[in-house]
Order: C-alpha cells, then sequence, then structure tokens
C-alpha cells in the first residue's frame, strides 16, 4: 500500500484514532446541531476510568419521549488520540413502561458474524426482543449522532403511528 | 539538614496541586467502587461469574440484554482499570 493510499484508508475510518480535543469537538457539535430538532437533554457523563480509558455513558433525551442510553469505552494512546473500543446506543421510549426500539453494540461476538458490531431488534407490538441480533459490521457501524438520526426518522416513519 | 528553600507562593501550588491529585484519586477509587459494586451484584443476580458470561450467552443460558450488556461493558472497565 502506498502512502496516499494508507492516508485514504485512514480518511475513511470513522473509528479509527481520533485526537482527544477533535473528537470531543465533533461530539459536542453534533449534539448542538442535534439539539435544534430531537435531543432536548444530554446527559451524558465523560470521565476517566483509568489513564488510558476514557467513558462515555448516560442518556440522551429527545423529542417526543425518545431517549438514547449511551455507554462507550475508548481507548487512549500516548499521543492522546482516542477510538472506541466497546459501545452501546440504546433507543427507545419512555411511557409508563419504557420500552425498547433498538439497540446498536458490540460487547458480545456471535459465532455467526464476521465481527462484534451488531444490531438488536425489538417486535413493536409485544416489545420483547426478535431474535437473533443483525450483523451491522465495523464499516456501516453508525456515529452517536447517525443513531440520533435514526431514532428520529423512526419516530417520524414508524413510531409516531404506533 | 538540608532543607528544601519554597517561597509561599510555591507552597500554595504545591497544596493546590496536592489537593486536586487527591481528588483525582478519590474519584478515581469511587468509580472504580462503583464498577466493582455493579459487577458484583450482576454475578449474584445471574449466578454467573463475570469472565463466564460470552460462554453463557453462546450456550443460551444467557440473553444479550441491555443489562448483560452494561454488566460486560462494566467488567471490561474493571479489568482495564486493574491492569
Amino acid at each position: 500500500m502506498n502512502c496516499s493510499s494508507g492516508q485514504d484508508a485512514r480518511r475513511r475510518d470513522r473509528h479509527g484514532w481520533n485526537d482527544l480535543d477533535h473528537y470531543l469537538s465533533i461530539h459536542f457539535a453534533q449534539l448542538k446541531r442535534l439539539g435544534e430538532y430531537i435531543v432536548e437533554r444530554d446527559e451524558l457523563e465523560i470521565d476517566l476510568t483509568d489513564a488510558d480509558t476514557l467513558r462515555i455513558k448516560g442518556r440522551i433525551y429527545c423529542v417526543h419521549s425518545l431517549f438514547l442510553d449511551v455507554a462507550k469505552t475508548l481507548e487512549i494512546n500516548d499521543r492522546h488520540q482516542v477510538r472506541t473500543i466497546r459501545y452501546k446506543y440504546h433507543a427507545g421510549i419512555l411511557g409508563e413502561t419504557p420500552r425498547s426500539i433498538f439497540r446498536y453494540d458490540n460487547a458480545h461476538p456471535y459465532t455467526e458474524h464476521p465481527d462484534d458490531h451488531h444490531k438488536h431488534f425489538y417486535d413493536l407490538v409485544t416489545w420483547q426482543e426478535v431474535d437473533p441480533p443483525q450483523w451491522v459490521g465495523r464499516n456501516a457501524l453508525p456515529t452517536l449522532a447517525e443513531v440520533l438520526e435514526e431514532l428520529y426518522d423512526w419516530w417520524n416513519e414508524t413510531g409516531q403511528f404506533l | 539538614m538540608a532543607m528544601r528553600n519554597v517561597n509561599p507562593a510555591g507552597i500554595t501550588e504545591l497544596a493546590n496541586n496536592l489537593i486536586r491529585q487527591r481528588t483525582f484519586l478519590r474519584e478515581y477509587d469511587e468509580r472504580r467502587s462503583g464498577l466493582q459494586a455493579r459487577v458484583t451484584d450482576r454475578e449474584r443476580q445471574y449466578a454467573i461469574k463475570s469472565e463466564h458470561v460470552h460462554d453463557a450467552i453462546r450456550s443460551g443460558r444467557l440473553k444479550e440484554s441491555q443489562e448483560v450488556c452494561d454488566w460486560i461493558m462494566d467488567y471490561e472497565l474493571l479489568q482495564r482499570s486493574g491492569r
């Protein structure tokens, strides 16, 4: 691989190493943008659990009683760059009983999947999980902002008619 | 005995640094204790040791629910912080 194709590959990898300040700038800029139409309250906590590990955890409250529970573990290298190694994006809707809508995570490797990145689906009548989880793959893995946009689309296309 | 010559401003700076370090170490201990407590709770709840969670999911004894997902992440954080 020559130098330029290597740079292209890194540019394409949205989930690779990123400078900490750049990562946080994008994170907050995206939440601010999404605050214009879906995010109502951001209750994510960002802290270190050890010198090499950053954790982002909490709930993002959205319009129409939607919410997204987020848990991300990011490793930090000696150049103060970060990359996500574990994550969970659990979308739901508040009510008398909170209901699950979908969940992306890479917490458990399924033997029939090429990698750990998958999505859990829920039946919108019984609100029970529909097995098995569907493989997503690292390259197709959405960002936090894209998951929030997906949740917003779900409301417009499905949720509001339930 | 050789005495270190530290001016008052230096002493204040040293004290402030030590207080910051103490705050950080306390928060670190609290986070680690919280992680340990949550992991222990889940192990008791499901009667499965954390190191066997993936095997339990594979064998069908345990479902990868959101709670189990959190458990796996907490356990990994605990392991990372104990390296």
